[in-house]
């Protein structure tokens, strides 16, 4: 055994707590360690003298004050929160007739604030209707691909003048058609 | 049947069903015990009469709350205890050192804290004094224990439930504290024994 087991088991050995096997490891240790064996003897000496301390008693005015606070307590009688959960109006008990009635002024403010909603638009159904049947015939669009603006069209690569900025275009469109 | 046989359980029982007869038992009964439990924490003899008495108001409020299913001793002792480090966490909280938080005793003489006096003489001071100023640094949790086990002399199972840790930990804690305590001892120079 060595100093911090040593020191862990001060209190068990004290009481009487130890197994043999460790009580005779924490006793072999007590023999060869002097500092072991001083703090043991202190600490079992401190444990024998705590009990012994001054023991206070209470005043005389003791009683007398918790007599005091006591009566205070009772003469304070039940609280507003006791007094209002007490009430029961109409032979109902407060909590739930509240609870209820909360739900009641729920329901009721929801109702109206879907009922007057704004913004809703006066719809003509009748215009309405022949849009969406315009809209639901496709128009016929020939599908004609429109070059863009910038690139060079077919009929400015016909054209004797090319400009300079467009030859490398014409070398990108060779490439694609693998010439 | 003399009141001195009748149990803290059948007393507390009396009471909830209105005697207050029994109330007034279970305080003389427990007013000095408490009251020195409480001292040892708070250090204050009249700030822990005041929270013995909030304790016993405690008592005579919450009595429903009390079931049998513990010993009395151990649910009063419980309220106590809470009561007295909820105190002990606003005094650190305010840490500031007034004329109330001294003993009587030092009271009449001094106004100043032993932590920031440090040519006390400290060989004069008796080993109580000096046991409630280490037990003044201990950590809360070895201090409950200690004072539970080694002041009171609660068993170990008694203080287990007051501290609502396990047994296994109680004990640890109990040896931790011991060696603390006669560490602190120790660096003040007091050797009472």
């Amino acid at each position: 055994m060595n100093c911090y087991d040593f020191e862990l088991n001060i209190s068990a050995y004290i009481e009487g707590e130890l197994k043999q096997a460790v009580r005779r490891e924490f006793s072999t240790h007590k023999g060869k360690c002097s500092i072991c064996a001083g703090k043991l003897e202190d600490i079992a000496h401190m444990i024998r003298k705590l009990p012994e301390l001054t023991q206070k008693t209470t005043s005389r005015q003791f009683i007398h004050n918790l007599h005091e606070k006591i009566r205070e307590i009772d003469n304070r009688g039940p609280s507003i929160w006791q007094r209002v959960l007490q009430l029961k109006p109409l032979g109902f008990d407060p909590v739930p007739a509240v609870g209820f009635a909360i739900a009641i002024v729920m329901i009721i403010g929801a109702s109206y604030l879907l009922l007057n909603q704004d913004g809703l638009p006066d719809v003509d159904f009748e215009k309405l209707s022949t849009q969406s049947q315009q809209q639901a015939r496709p128009q016929f669009k020939p599908s004609v691909i429109t070059p863009e603006p910038t690139l060079p069209t077919m009929a400015d690569s016909d054209s004797s003048v090319k400009p300079e900025n467009t030859k490398h275009l014409d070398n990108r469109i060779k490439l694609v058609g693998g010439k | 049947m003399s009141d001195f046989q009748i149990s803290d359980e059948i007393l507390i029982k009396k009471f909830q069903e209105g005697d207050v007869g029994a109330y007034n038992q279970l305080v003389y009964r427990f007013k000095d015990r408490l009251l020195n439990f409480i001292y040892r924490f708070v250090n204050d003899l009249d700030q822990a009469e005041d929270l013995v008495q909030d304790t016993l108001l405690k008592l005579y409020t919450h009595k429903d709350s009390y079931q049998e299913i513990a010993k009395f001793s151990t649910w009063l002792y419980t309220i106590a205890a809470n009561l007295a480090r909820t105190e002990l966490r606003k005094k650190k909280r305010r840490k500031t050192f007034s004329v109330t938080e001294l003993s009587r005793e030092d009271r009449e003489f001094i106004i100043a804290s032993s932590d920031v006096d440090p040519s006390e003489d400290l060989s004069s001071q008796n080993f109580e004094k000096s046991v409630q100023r280490a037990l003044a640094e201990l950590p809360d949790d070895f201090k409950t224990i200690i004072i539970l086990r080694d002041i009171q002399e609660l068993s170990y199972d008694e203080i287990s439930k007051i501290v609502d840790v396990p047994l296994g930990t109680v004990k640890s804690r109990i040896n931790r504290g011991r060696v603390k305590l006669q560490q602190l001892l120790k660096k003040k120079g007091e050797r009472p024994y």
